[in-house]
């Protein structure tokens, strides 16, 4: 399959997935699903059935509902976390690329500092220490996730504040912010939206590893990596609790990853 | 050679000093009272005074801050709650183990990926080519949470053949060791793959086929070995992550290793330990970016003379 086919059906694909799973979390509420906290203590763990296809998790709660309801936390505090820090990103990461001088350096710094911490390591510790809320694990997210965009736009900025079309607005006496927002800005969305692409589903992966370790969303709240958690207790009898949130998170990333290629194929001119 | 190891350690000075300083200002981030999040609202007055004073929260922050670094230097890195002893000697003990099963891991995605990224990249656009990026996909896509599960149900529950988790024998060690591995080989078939094709379009690999060397030569000892400088950039930064990352495989697997004491520690609210690991992991990574640079010029003698 050559390389620009290879793209195309990588964005196909990938955006199918996504949307898909943004309709559910859009939907979810509308729908005539089970209430996903709704106890039913005598079936718990449950195999799944045709009144429950995914079955039944900790104290009996349907899986289905769960897994879609799931699917809003994890979007949204994702897409949420994401274009905050995108914007952040946008905003510090142009202004020092494009001023240089004191600013630059300090910023650089920072984002090296942040950059000091691998993994999820400050990531962790911070939910840690401010307690688990899906407020926190927003404020955390977004906390450390600002200095990649920052760092990636810098770098892009260094390179279009070159080109003679930003001169010629300096030439023509242009204010900076407005050389930034009119000029600069449009030319650094291709390589911003391929980073929030890959980036969303990073965030994804925080959240579901944050509500995993029993750092994210408070108990009870709906949420795939609540539910990995609760399977891995009864790994040997109810399988079902495991595999149906671990698929789903498993899709939703890939899914993220593809339309991530197929956009960088298409819009970063690069690698074309 | 020593000068630039030198020169690249004072070089990481400045962020030594401010993830030290980060680190200190965590726990001033609890909302609240920390010394109530650690005891539990019930606790005797007391008992909080006496937590307060051993910890020095009753000092002024600038105080506090160098008191941090004291610790630091004494060895102690300041005294867990929980455990009630010195944090370094906590980590010391557990590194052994993450280090163990970080090298396998490492071991283990560089034994998968560079055979399937070099392969890919030998025979890019052919089904050869699009099932290894598959697989790095894969790699990438299915986090360790879901990966370690269906692991130990298929080769623990299912088929008996390894046990489900715990520490000690060889055995125990091969579990975790590949569901890491396999996380590792999604980036690294990636990294390496598209590092092969760039420099396989190289001049010097064209001059180097024409002038009739053996294709293994060709790839092995012209591309890859200038295909290595990105993927050892890429491998720095996965040591690093494996060193912290390893809290939900070493805490799925019950690994006695820093991740599942950063585990237990965040769990018992014992800041003053989560605090030493946090450092602990950042020092290190730190330390191994160093060591990478030092790596690359090795790979690439141009990089000592650009800096």
């Amino acid at each position: 399959m050559s390389r620009h086919r290879r793209g195309q059906a990588s964005l196909i694909i990938g955006g199918t997935v996504v949307s898909a799973m943004i309709l559910i979390a859009l939907l979810t509420p509308l729908l005539p699903f089970a209430n996903p906290e709704a106890q039913n203590l005598a079936f718990q763990y449950a195999r799944p059935s045709w009144a429950h296809p995914f079955g039944l998790g900790e104290n009996g709660v349907d899986l289905l509902s769960q897994v879609f309801w799931g699917a809003r936390l994890s979007l949204g505090v994702g897409l949420g976390s994401v274009f905050v820090s995108a914007f952040i990103g946008l905003v510090l990461g142009s202004w020092a690329g494009y001023k240089r001088g004191w600013w630059d350096d300090v910023l650089m710094r920072i984002v090296d500092l942040l950059y000091a911490f691998p993994g999820i390591l400050l990531v962790v510790a911070l939910a840690a220490v401010l307690g688990p809320s899906v407020r926190n694990m927003m404020i955390v997210m977004v906390a450390t996730s600002w200095a990649g965009y920052a760092r990636l736009i810098r770098g892009v900025t260094l390179s279009l504040r070159e080109r003679e079309y930003v001169q010629a607005a300096r030439a023509q006496g242009a204010p900076s912010w407005r050389i930034l927002v009119k000029h600069l800005w449009p030319n650094l969305l291709a390589p911003l939206v391929v980073q929030m692409t890959f980036g969303l589903g990073g965030a994804i992966m925080v959240e579901s590893s944050l509500s995993f370790l029993g750092l994210g969303a408070p108990p009870g709240t709906p949420s795939w990596g609540q539910l990995l958690n609760q399977g891995r207790e009864v790994l040997t009898t109810a399988s079902h609790v495991v595999i149906v949130p671990g698929l789903a998170l498993a899709l939703t990333i890939l899914g993220l990853n593809l339309m991530g290629d197929g956009l960088r194929d298409r819009l970063d001119p690069k690698t074309r | 050679m020593l000068k630039f190891i030198l020169r690249r350690l004072l070089g990481a000075l400045p962020v030594i000093i401010g993830v030290v300083t980060l680190v200190f200002l965590l726990v001033h981030f609890i909302p609240g009272d920390p010394v109530e999040m650690m005891l539990g609202d019930a606790a005797e007055m007391a008992d909080k005074e006496n937590l307060r004073h051993l910890l020095g929260l009753n000092l002024p922050l600038w105080q506090q801050y160098l008191l941090f670094w004291k610790n630091i230097f004494n060895g102690t890195w300041g005294m867990s709650i929980a455990f009630s002893r010195p944090v370094l000697g906590l980590i010391l003990e557990r590194f052994g183990a993450t280090l163990l099963l970080s090298t396998t891991a490492l071991i283990v995605g560089m034994g998968l990926s560079f055979p399937l990224g070099v392969n890919a990249a030998r025979k890019a656009g052919t089904a050869t080519d699009t099932l290894s990026v598959g697989f790095a996909l894969l790699g990438m896509s299915v986090p360790i949470y879901v990966v370690a599960p269906i692991a130990i149900l298929i080769f623990s529950v299912h088929l008996r053949l390894l046990p489900v988790a715990g520490y000690g024998t060889f055995a125990h060690l091969v579990l975790p060791t590949l569901c890491l591995g396999f996380g590792l080989s999604g980036i690294l078939t990636r990294m390496v793959r598209t590092s092969m094709l760039e420099c396989l379009g190289e001049d010097y690999v064209r001059t180097a086929r024409s002038k009739g060397l053996e294709e293994r030569d060709v790839l092995f000892k012209h591309a890859l070995r200038n295909a290595m400088i990105p993927v050892l950039t890429i491998m720095g930064n996965m040591l690093g992550g494996l060193l912290a990352g390893a809290v939900i495989t070493e805490t799925l697997f019950d690994w006695p290793g820093i991740g599942k004491l950063f585990f237990s520690a965040f769990q018992s609210r014992d800041y003053p330990l989560v605090q030493g690991i946090v450092l602990w992991i950042a020092v290190s990574y730190v330390l191994i970016n160093i060591f990478v640079d030092v790596m690359y010029s090795v790979f690439d003698p141009r990089v000592r003379m650009d800096s």
